[in-house]
This record gives structure tokens, sequence and C-alpha cells, in this order.
């Protein structure tokens, strides 16, 4: 077996990964219950099976320029998830989808009764 | 050794899986309960669009796709960022009461304290915003004033009490709450 078919069937078995990853976080987002787990659930393919599906094509295509750009992929990928992630839950925390007791701060207990200290 | 057969074997499983989970997500855009399911559904539906580009460029072994794939990986976020700052301006009063509904959140279960009238499915009627159309029986209604208008303006800041007044300081969603523990402008 040559280095080449090899690699092939690597790459194959990266995007069988990826692929796997996706239908994980489709399952997950059907059945997770409320808005935090399904975001959990939807960052899987979004970070590890993009990755996994760019380390098949490198692979697989084998070529500098390539290689190049599924790593611009890699790192765009990267840079803007957490962003769209950070807008998407801070907008369910305002709308009420997250519950309090669900965020664990510094200050929570001083969030959790703030009839206490509303009307002094 | 078959290893051609083993490849288009393994082709077909991997293109049978990115259109499993696609139909799966498509689902949950459909039914999702509130905006931002559907906004955190079409993410991970364009991440698998994504996978699903790359799987085509490496299996028929062409570069075509793979700038596609550069640019819907760099814009893919700002539909979700658009509408998650959208959804934070308006409120979504009614998913939000669903949410809480179901988790039985401790804290909140009270959040429209003004148990006077009430009524409805959510206890929050989009009238209470609108000073005009205020209807009999609604919330802030009480026996004297069974319109609630002596209620006066809610977003008068002198009735701070008002859950939907927008100057309310203990509303989490207001970026003037000292206790918003999130914090931050818009």
């Amino acid at each position: 077996m040559s280095w080449s078919v090899a690699s092939d069937l690597l790459g194959l078995l990266f995007l069988l990964l990826g692929a796997l990853l996706c239908v994980a976080a489709a399952i997950g987002l059907l059945r997770f219950p409320d808005l935090l787990s399904r975001m959990h659930a939807g960052t899987k393919p979004q970070v590890l099976g993009v990755i996994f599906v760019i380390i098949g094509v490198g692979l697989r295509t084998r070529s500098g320029l390539d290689v190049g750009m599924l790593v611009l992929i890699g790192v765009f990928q990267l840079l803007t998830i957490p962003a769209g992630a950070h807008m998407v839950g801070r907008a369910g925390f305002r709308t009420g989808q997250v519950e309090p007791a669900d965020i664990h701060l510094g200050r929570r207990r001083t969030y959790r009764t703030p009839a206490s200290t509303e009307d002094g | 050794m078959n290893l051609d057969l083993l490849e288009q074997v393994l082709e077909g499983v991997v293109g049978g899986l990115l259109a499993l989970s696609a139909l799966l997500t498509l689902i949950r855009i459909t039914i999702g309960p509130s905006v931002l399911d559907r906004v955190v559904a079409t993410d991970v539906l364009v991440s698998i669009v994504v996978c699903a580009l790359g799987a085509h460029a490496a299996l028929t072994s062409g570069s075509t796709t793979l700038p596609l794939l550069i640019s819907l990986s760099l814009v893919g976020f700002m539909g979700s960022v658009a509408v998650a700052r959208f959804v934070a301006r308006d409120r979504d009063p009614q998913a939000g009461e669903e949410a809480r509904s179901v988790a039985g959140s401790p804290d909140r279960t009270d959040w429209p304290r003004s148990s006077a009238g009430r009524s409805g499915r959510t206890g929050i009627s989009r009238a209470v915003w609108e000073p005009g159309v205020r209807q009999p029986g609604g919330r802030g209604a009480t026996a004297q004033d069974p319109h609630g208008v002596t209620r006066g303006d809610p977003r008068d800041p002198r009735d701070p009490g008002d859950p939907r007044n927008p100057r309310n300081p203990r509303d989490p969603g207001n970026p003037r709450n000292p206790r918003d523990p999130i914090g931050g402008t818009s």
C-alpha cells in the first residue's frame, strides 16, 4: 500500500468522523430541552466537525495552495463561531430563556435575591 | 484489492449522514419554540453545509469550492449576530414565558409580579406597551380602575416597579441594571 492510498483512506476516515459529529449535533438539537443545551450540542460540528473535514480534504488533495486555504477556513471558523455563540447566549439570557440559577458567578447570591435590596 | 468499492461505500455513507443531519436540523428550525433555537439550528446548518462542500471537494478532488468555504465561514455568523441583537431589542416575551414555565425557575416564575388581572396565556399583553390600546381587564387593571389607565405611561421612570418598563432597574435585560451579570451595552 503506497502512501497516497493510505492518505486517501485516512482522509475518508476523517470525513466520516466529521459527518458523524454532524449527525450527533443534529440529534442533540432535536432532543435537548433548552437553549443552552442545544448550543452545547450545536458547537460540535461547528468546530471539531469542520476541523475533521478540512483535515480530510487536506489529506486527500495534498497541494500547498489548498492546504493554505483550508487553514484559513479553520481559523475563520474558530474566530467567528464564539462571537455568534456569545451574542446568541446573551440574547437568550436577556429574553429569559436561561435560568439565572444556571449561571455561576461570584455575584450570584446578590442576583438571586433582588427583592432584599431593591426597596432600601 | 477492492479499495475502490470501499471508497464508494464510504462516500455514500458520508453523504447519507450529512443529509440526515441536515434534515434533523431543518426539523429543529421548523419546530423551534423560540427564535434563538432557530438561530442556533441555522448555525449548525451552515456548518453542515461547510462540511458537505468540503466532503465534495475531497471526494471529487477539485479545489473550486474552497473559496466558497472561506467566504461561508467568514459570513456564516453574521445572520445569527443580527437576529440575536434583534431579539434582545424585541424581548419576545412569549418564548421566554414558555422557557420559564418549562424550566420551572424558582427565581423568575413570578416575574410579571402584579397578579391583578394577569390573564391570557402569557400574562403579558402587548397593550401594556401602548397606552392607547389598553384592553379592559388586561394586565394593570384593578377593581377601581378596570382599564388600567391610572397606572400611567409604562415607560415613565417614576414607575420603576413595572416589569415592562424599559428603565426598570430590576429588569435583568436592562443594560443599566447594575445586577446584570452579563452587562455591556446594547
